[in-house]
């Protein structure tokens, strides 16, 4: 199984700040891999490394076999790479669907005369369409983003992120401030997502969301990796459960 | 007197001056900053402000044959006046993109400005100050009484300033809410108390300045906030938005270069783009400007 | 015919900036600089080398749009805030270069800028109303397709939330400079127009108080839609003609419109869901139904 994705010893410093210290692991095809940590570990840091929003200080990223450093965040995404923010961001005057259209235009952006085409035909509209049909959306399709409420406006950045086609999404805690329903689809989501080849790397602080939905996980701790196998070993892992309370204790 | 003491007795001068100019940018701009710090809003209506402070000091001054009384008096009414336009426009606007408080504010400058006109009329009015102090003069350097005005009293602001930010509680707050207001909100901090504070302390030094450049210059008139609006732009950007030393040293930086400009250097330039174009400059090797952050 | 002429040339500013600044979010403090850019640009062309009219407007249009590609460029990196200030920088060093460089006529500004002219023969001022008028309609449907194509709804996406719009493959630099491009070229356009039918322009007449003229013009009227600033600049206009009686009062009456209009309608007259658009679309939506209960 060729690696999708291989963060190779990449470390990040900021100003002098030690974000993340030689971190190294691999993600295959269609897998669902886990990233967590206790709070300022660098997993949002990691994040934005793959998706070019930081250059790395040294070390690489490989996506499908190709180093990302040197490309901007438009060009990851239009790789195949989409993600979804902490904090979300929709774009809050666009309405639902324009929001899922941004992305759908991702292949068109570079090049000069495709822009200059017209976006809202009735191909891309059912395109689109699909896209919230499969988050369940659909039905708020012409409503302001800005109007939907927390959990559907995390919903929205997903059939964002997958209108962009990709073949791994990052998702950054998406089951904060979910309720327990909605926490149930969006694992259903996920779990859907994954049937169908699309490879998932999660934040999440939700322990059990965790580690009922992935195959494997990452573990870090102020910027270095400290575990990393499968949900069972991990729970068990002294490391990881020293850097939690250790965490508590300090706190 | 041999060539180069004529020269450093120029210079010396010329730096006395531009620290002169450059204490008068120092308290309009820091103002701006200070404002900027808190609310994250261009207040381009405080150079309005600052006008209004020397018509004030104008006003006070006819009453109160004491001039330091009269520029507290109009320090305080600049202050209150501050107050107002955060309580009843940028209240309501905090929400909203960031492109409606600065049209309310330019907006609100362009009133304030025809409004001077039309009540005090648009001929430059003398603020005729009589000085006993006698100018002090060091070789060919000459401190004039004005100068002593402006230099004392800037001083003493700052001083005052920089005891209330640091060693006050209200300063401590008002650094809060500058850094996070969400934070210091969540931290128990009267944010809209500290708020209008900022206000009361940016325009209430504002005022100052405008009392001060009204006795330097000897004239007081409606578009004389139009200068300072821009300059004082250009200085805390230089100096690094929402940064109180940044903005003093930009201030200073820009008072000082322009004094050079017109004494020494013949280049065609206008003295007031010279403050976007050090701007600029600055730019381009601290893109925060010279002490800005993040 | 000079209100009608002016207005028009307004409405094609109004449009030009509406897409840096309603369209793509970028605040510009500074668009009259490029409406100089492009007045003396053609002027100059017109007076120093003789040039026909119709040589000297894409002249200008080209050579403003360069320039605002070229200026745009420190535009980009830099923050919001900073954003405004720069762009106020922009216009007062422009607006320095035209008055103090002796090559661009200096505080004389530059005379004698000819109207077009067909073999000899003059326009008149209703042929150049005429013309006017197309350019405004251009001007439009270039605005109509930009917000339909792929383009604008990048320069949309910049506007909500750049970081989103990175995450979404919009590439930030490439979509802002195109909006500088575009914004820039049109007011260079603008300014061609003015020049050849004032015939004489100096560095006054493009200062930050005429950027803001502009600006306010797209905020009174509804930043980020079309109608918004045709309508701005229509109203705003022709306002001045009004308001002529109390001529002592009127610049007062404009800085407080502006207020009060942020105030309470900071979407502008005709923006998105303002009170006018509102009881506009309750009122249609009650017609349809009497409509269809009554067929």
């Amino acid at each position: 199984m060729r690696s999708l994705l291989e963060v190779d010893s990449v470390s990040k410093y900021f100003e002098g700040l030690k974000a993340l210290d030689d971190v190294s692991f691999a993600m295959g095809m269609g897998e669902i891999l886990g990233l967590i940590g206790p709070n300022g570990a660098g997993k949002t840091t990691l994040f934005n490394l793959i998706t070019g929003t930081y250059p790395v200080t040294s070390g690489s990223i490989r996506y499908k076999g190709r180093d990302l450093s040197g490309f901007g965040p438009s060009k990851i995404a239009a790789m195949g790479i989409g993600r979804t923010f902490q904090i979300v961001r929709p774009f809050s005057g666009l309405t639902v669907i324009e929001n899922v259209l941004v992305a759908l235009g991702a292949s068109h952006y570079p090049s000069f005369f495709a822009s200059l085409s017209r976006f809202r035909t009735k191909a891309y509209l059912s395109e689109a369409s699909e896209f919230l049909r499969r988050v369940g959306l659909m039905s708020y399709a012409e409503q302001k983003a800005e109007n939907l409420p927390l959990g559907l406006k995390k919903r929205l950045e997903i059939a964002r992120a997958l209108a962009l086609h990709p073949e791994l999404v990052l998702l950054d805690e998406p089951a904060g401030g979910l309720r327990h329903e909605e926490m149930d689809q969006l694992i259903g989501l996920i779990r859907e997502l994954n049937r169908e080849g699309v490879a998932v790397l999660v934040i999440e602080h939700n322990m059990p969301v965790v580690m009922e939905l992935c195959e494997r996980i990452v573990v870090l701790d102020h910027g270095s990796k400290i575990a990393e196998g499968p949900p069972e070993d991990i729970r068990e892992n002294p490391h990881v459960i020293d850097a939690y309370l250790g965490r508590e204790e300090d706190a | 007197m041999p060539l180069q003491g004529k020269v450093i007795g120029m210079l010396a001068q010329q730096i006395v001056n531009g620290i002169t100019i450059g204490s008068i940018y120092a308290l309009i701009a820091l103002g701006l900053t200070i404002v900027y710090g808190v609310l994250k809003i261009l207040h381009i209506a405080h150079a309005g402000v600052y006008a209004m402070g020397a018509y004030l000091g104008l006003w006070a001054y006819r009453f109160i044959p004491n001039l330091f009384l009269a520029m507290i008096v109009a320090m305080a009414l600049s202050g209150v006046s501050g107050i107002v336009i955060e309580r009843f426009l940028y209240k309501s606007m905090l929400d909203k993109s960031r492109i409606v408080p600065l049209i309310a504010s330019i907006g609100l400058f362009i009133a304030m400005e025809e409004a001077f006109r039309i009540i005090s009329g648009p001929y430059v009015k003398a603020f005729p100050v009589h000085f006993r102090q006698k100018p002090w003069i060091f070789g060919s350097v000459r401190i004039s009484a004005p100068q002593m005005l402006v230099f004392g009293v800037t001083i003493a602001l700052l001083v005052l300033l920089w005891w209330v930010i640091s060693k006050t509680r209200m300063g401590k707050a008002l650094r809060a809410v500058s850094m996070d207001r969400e934070m210091a909100d969540a931290l128990g901090v009267a944010t809209e108390r500290i708020i209008s504070l900022s206000f009361f302390i940016s325009s209430a030094l504002a005022g100052a300045a405008g009392v001060l450049v009204g006795v330097f210059y000897n004239s007081v008139y409606p578009t004389m906030g139009d200068i300072p609006a821009y300059k004082a732009l250009a200085i805390i950007v230089l100096g690094g938005m929402g940064s109180i030393p940044g903005t003093i040293l930009g201030a200073f930086l820009v008072g000082i270069s322009e004094t050079f400009l017109i004494g020494f250097v013949n280049i065609p330039l206008p003295r007031d783009a010279l403050a976007f174009i050090v701007m600029i400059a600055v730019l381009m090797f601290r893109p925060y400007g010279l002490l800005g952050k993040e | 015919m000079t209100v009608s002429i002016t207005i028009g040339i307004y409405v094609i500013l109004a449009i030009s900036l509406n897409i840096i600044t309603g369209y793509a979010g970028q605040i510009s403090l500074g668009h009259a600089a490029f409406f100089g850019i492009g007045a003396y640009a053609s002027g100059m062309l017109a007076t120093r080398l003789g040039a026909p009219f119709f040589i000297c407007l894409p002249f200008a249009i080209v050579v403003t749009g360069i320039v605002g590609a070229i200026l745009g460029i420190p535009c980009l990196r830099v923050r919001e805030d900073f954003l405004a200030i720069t762009t106020m920088g922009i216009n007062f060093v422009v607006q320095a270069v035209f008055l103090y460089v002796p090559f661009f006529g200096g505080a004389l500004g530059i005379s004698n800028i000819p109207l077009p002219s067909l073999n000899g023969v003059e326009m008149t001022k209703s042929v150049y109303l005429v013309m006017v008028v197309l350019f405004v309609l251009i001007a439009i449907v270039i605005d109509g397709w930009l917000t339909r194509s792929w383009t604008g709804l990048a320069l949309a996406s910049i506007r909500e939330d750049e970081t989103a719009a990175e995450m979404s493959g919009v590439n930030l630099t490439r979509f802002k400079v195109i909006a500088f491009v575009l914004g820039s070229a049109m007011a260079g356009l603008a300014g061609g127009l003015y020049a050849h039918f004032m015939s004489f322009i100096s560095a006054q007449d493009f200062g930050f108080p005429e950027s803001i003229v502009i600006l306010s013009m797209v905020v009174f009227g509804g930043i980020g839609t079309l109608r918004g600033p045709i309508i701005g600049a229509i109203i705003l206009g022709v306002a001045p003609e009004f308001f002529r009686p109390i001529l002592d009062y009127r610049t007062l009456l404009y800085g407080a419109m502006l207020v009060v209009l942020m105030r309470f309608q900071p979407q502008g007259l005709l923006g998105i869901d303002s009170f006018i658009i509102r009881n506009v679309k309750r009122l249609w939506k009650k017609e349809t139904v009497v409509n269809e209960i009554s067929a």
